[in-house]
């Protein structure tokens, strides 16, 4: 049980990214390379707030939110918007602006806190707690707690906010968003700043499960995007299962097989599943990136 | 990622090497060899100081410019102050490679820390003693020790098989048949088999597990490493994957004695994980980066850990072995010259592997060179098996038994 417990905690972390990448993505049919990276500046903003400025962990929680909110508002503005007004919100233009992006954050944090990793300690303590035979962590109960909610909370907000629906028209036609009132620009902006307001705003509680290290952003960006191509584009509770799977596959198969195989067996699953539904399990039709 | 850059590093040098070759010998543009009556004797240190690991780098350059505080108390070399010039390589073997084909270029160097981690100094090291040019180095790479291959380099801290050693004789002592060894894929899979193979003939099986450097946790593989059932649970990864590992141990805690080598002790311990997840962990530790041990009541540590101190501005913010490292390149450097009362590369060699530990009583660690062995040989005198209760100024304060 204890492998099951810490591959749905894996999961939610993934879960999360994936929520972060579907914001844009629903909003706006952009896939935003920089979340990943967006995360792991959260989770040192967190390490920063909370041992060096000493605020307390929601006080870093708010901050981080706005200054990684602030992060994506940039991407947008920089890395999205020129390359949209010229062509097109579907062009492989945006895949290469936004990784150069990720790049930039990654350089800006390895030149500002240093490629050392750091540790945060959770605030909700660190003592073992034993659910259903297996052990988990206090953190790692948060983690899958938080997913949940925040992908059940960011499906409603999809499909019964104006600012949702309206994001779903945005993404299956532009023009015709565009005819009936729709700001698509606007929506695309502040998707970014959402889904950039959660990386910062999970920082105290991702740091001290993933820690504070330039290095996982490479893992956050691409299992966070597995874990949204198989539960599928524009779907925010696909997100919670591909999450779990992607979870459940790295802490079963690294335990029984050794760390070379779940990256094997992850995208040996996700190809199998993109080539019999290209959209992921629970994906929309109109959003595919691959 | 790494492998590429040390690829590309090797072949660099190679290339470098090879075209050394084919050029006039490099004798021609030598100094005459003679220190005394000359120019101060000055010494080339080559270090990140920007780049990824430029922290790293500007505290081991703080180490390099204490050395050169000792020596100069003592009355310097030649009668002279010494000089370093450290020179920036941004923690890549390529530009580390530039930089010493540079140096050689204008003028055989009288000696060179030949670089910062291991892949600069095998990039460099080629390239350096094709030039005939004495270095004093860190690079903790077996291969390097080969007075054949690169006769006037020395090392000045111990080699792998050195640290395995020491695990061997504490686990010996206390009757461990069956050893479980968790570490970082890839970067630590040579230190891991090395332990293994100097375990193997005492009668002690390892089971070796990786966690991947970007692995987010690593419960799985603290199971897989408890699965086995080991006497012992050792600790010995390097960088990023330590605080996962620290941190699965500490959910699972396993009632299996747990050890955290060399390895993984001369990482930041005070950011891979709070106090309380080293309870029930003995840490392998060099002797002089724990606090209160005899080999810290020496006056060459002391000397060594005032300058230290005050080349970093009051405070030790790494692990010791970051300042000791460059230090003892410095140290040994300068002490060459100075017994052999020349910048001559043989002689300084001669002087070095007939040296001992009166002769260079800054040196921290054993003075035990030889025409067969250019390392230190660092005994059980040298090593410590404590707990852990935090840092100070770079040294483990020891937990109460």
């Amino acid at each position: 049980m204890t492998t099951i417990w810490t591959g749905l905690a894996i999961g939610a972390v993934y879960a999360l990214v994936a929520v972060g990448y579907n914001i844009t993505m629903a909003q706006s049919g952009i896939f935003n390379f920089t979340q990943g990276q967006v995360m792991v500046f959260g989770c040192f903003f967190a390490w920063f707030t909370m041992v060096d400025l000493n605020l307390p962990w929601w006080g870093a929680a708010v901050a981080g939110a706005v200054v990684c909110g602030l992060i994506g508002l940039l991407v947008e503005l920089l890395a999205v918007r020129p390359v949209v007004a010229r062509h097109g919100a579907h062009g492989h233009a945006l895949l290469v602006t936004t990784v150069g992006a990720f790049v930039i954050i990654l350089g800006a944090l390895a030149a500002t806190w240093g490629r050392t990793p750091k540790s945060l300690p959770f605030f909700g303590g660190s003592e073992t707690v034993t659910l259903l035979g297996g052990k988990l962590s206090p953190v790692d109960l948060w983690l899958v707690a938080i997913a949940v909610v925040t992908a059940l909370a960011m499906h409603l907000v999809s499909g019964r906010t104006s600012w949702g629906l309206s994001g779903r028209a945005a993404t299956d036609n532009p023009d015709a968003a565009k005819a009936k009132g729709v700001n698509v620009t606007a929506l695309r902006t502040t998707a970014f700043m959402l889904a950039g307001a959660l990386g910062g705003l999970l920082g105290p509680v991702l740091a001290p499960k993933v820690g504070v290290s330039v290095s996982i952003g490479v893992s956050l960006t691409i299992y966070g995007f597995v874990a949204l191509a198989l539960g599928g584009f524009g779907s925010y509770l696909g997100c919670l299962v591909g999450g779990a799977a992607v979870g459940l596959v790295q802490a079963s198969a690294g335990r029984y097989f050794g760390a070379e195989y779940p990256p094997l067996i992850l995208f040996g699953l996700l190809v199998l599943i993109l080539l019999v539904k290209p959209t992921g399990l629970f994906g929309h039709r109109g959003l595919r990136v691959v | 990622m790494r492998a590429p850059r040390i690829l590309v590093a090797a072949a660099t040098a190679m290339t470098v090497a090879a075209g050394t070759a084919c050029g006039p010998g490099t004798d021609a543009s030598a100094p005459s060899g003679t220190g005394p009556g000359g120019k101060p004797f000055k010494i080339d240190v080559l270090l990140g100081l920007s780049g990824d690991y430029a922290p790293v780098g500007k505290a081991m350059a703080q180490g390099a410019r204490a050395a050169v505080a000792v020596i100069n108390q003592q009355g310097g070399v030649f009668g002279k102050p010494v000089e370093i010039n450290v020179i920036d390589t941004a923690g890549d073997p390529v530009q580390a490679v530039t930089q010493a084909r540079k140096l050689v270029a204008g003028g055989r160097p009288q000696a060179v820390v030949p670089g910062m981690v291991t892949a600069d100094i095998m990039a460099t090291a080629p390239l350096l003693t094709q030039a005939k040019v004495f270095m004093a180095t860190h690079g903790p790479d077996p291969r390097l020790n080969d007075p054949k291959k690169y006769p006037y380099l020395f090392g000045t801290t111990y080699l792998r098989d050195q640290m395995a050693t020491s695990l061997a004789a504490e686990f010996t002592a206390k009757g461990f048949k069956k050893v479980s060894l968790i570490t970082a894929e890839k970067s630590g899979s040579v230190g891991a088999q090395t332990i293994k193979d100097v375990l193997a003939p005492k009668g002690i099986t390892t089971n070796i597990v990786t966690v991947p450097v970007t692995a987010v946790d690593a419960t799985s593989q603290m199971q897989q490493a408890l699965d086995l059932d080991p006497d012992v649970l050792v600790l010995d990864s390097y960088g990023p994957p330590s605080a996962a590992i620290l941190q699965a141990r500490t959910k699972l805690k396993p009632a299996t004695p747990t050890y955290a080598s060399q390895n993984f002790s001369s990482g930041d311990l005070a950011q891979t994980g709070p106090v309380s997840a080293y309870a029930g962990v003995r840490l392998q530790s060099l002797s002089f980066a724990v606090k209160g041990h005899q080999t810290t009541q020496t006056p060459a540590f002391k000397a060594f850990f005032d300058a230290a101190r005050q080349q970093a501005g009051g405070k030790l913010e790494f692990s010791m072995n970051t300042y000791v490292v460059t230090y003892n390149d410095v140290i040994l450097a300068a002490y060459a010259a100075k017994l052999a009362n020349s910048t001559d590369p043989a002689k300084m060699t001669a002087a070095i592997e007939k040296a001992s530990p009166a002769q260079i009583p800054y040196f921290l660690g054993p003075v035990n060179f030889s025409p067969s062995n250019h390392y230190p040989s660092f005994g059980p005198q040298w090593w410590a098996f404590t707990g852990y209760n935090g840092m100070d100024n770079a040294q483990i304060v020891p937990a109460q038994p």
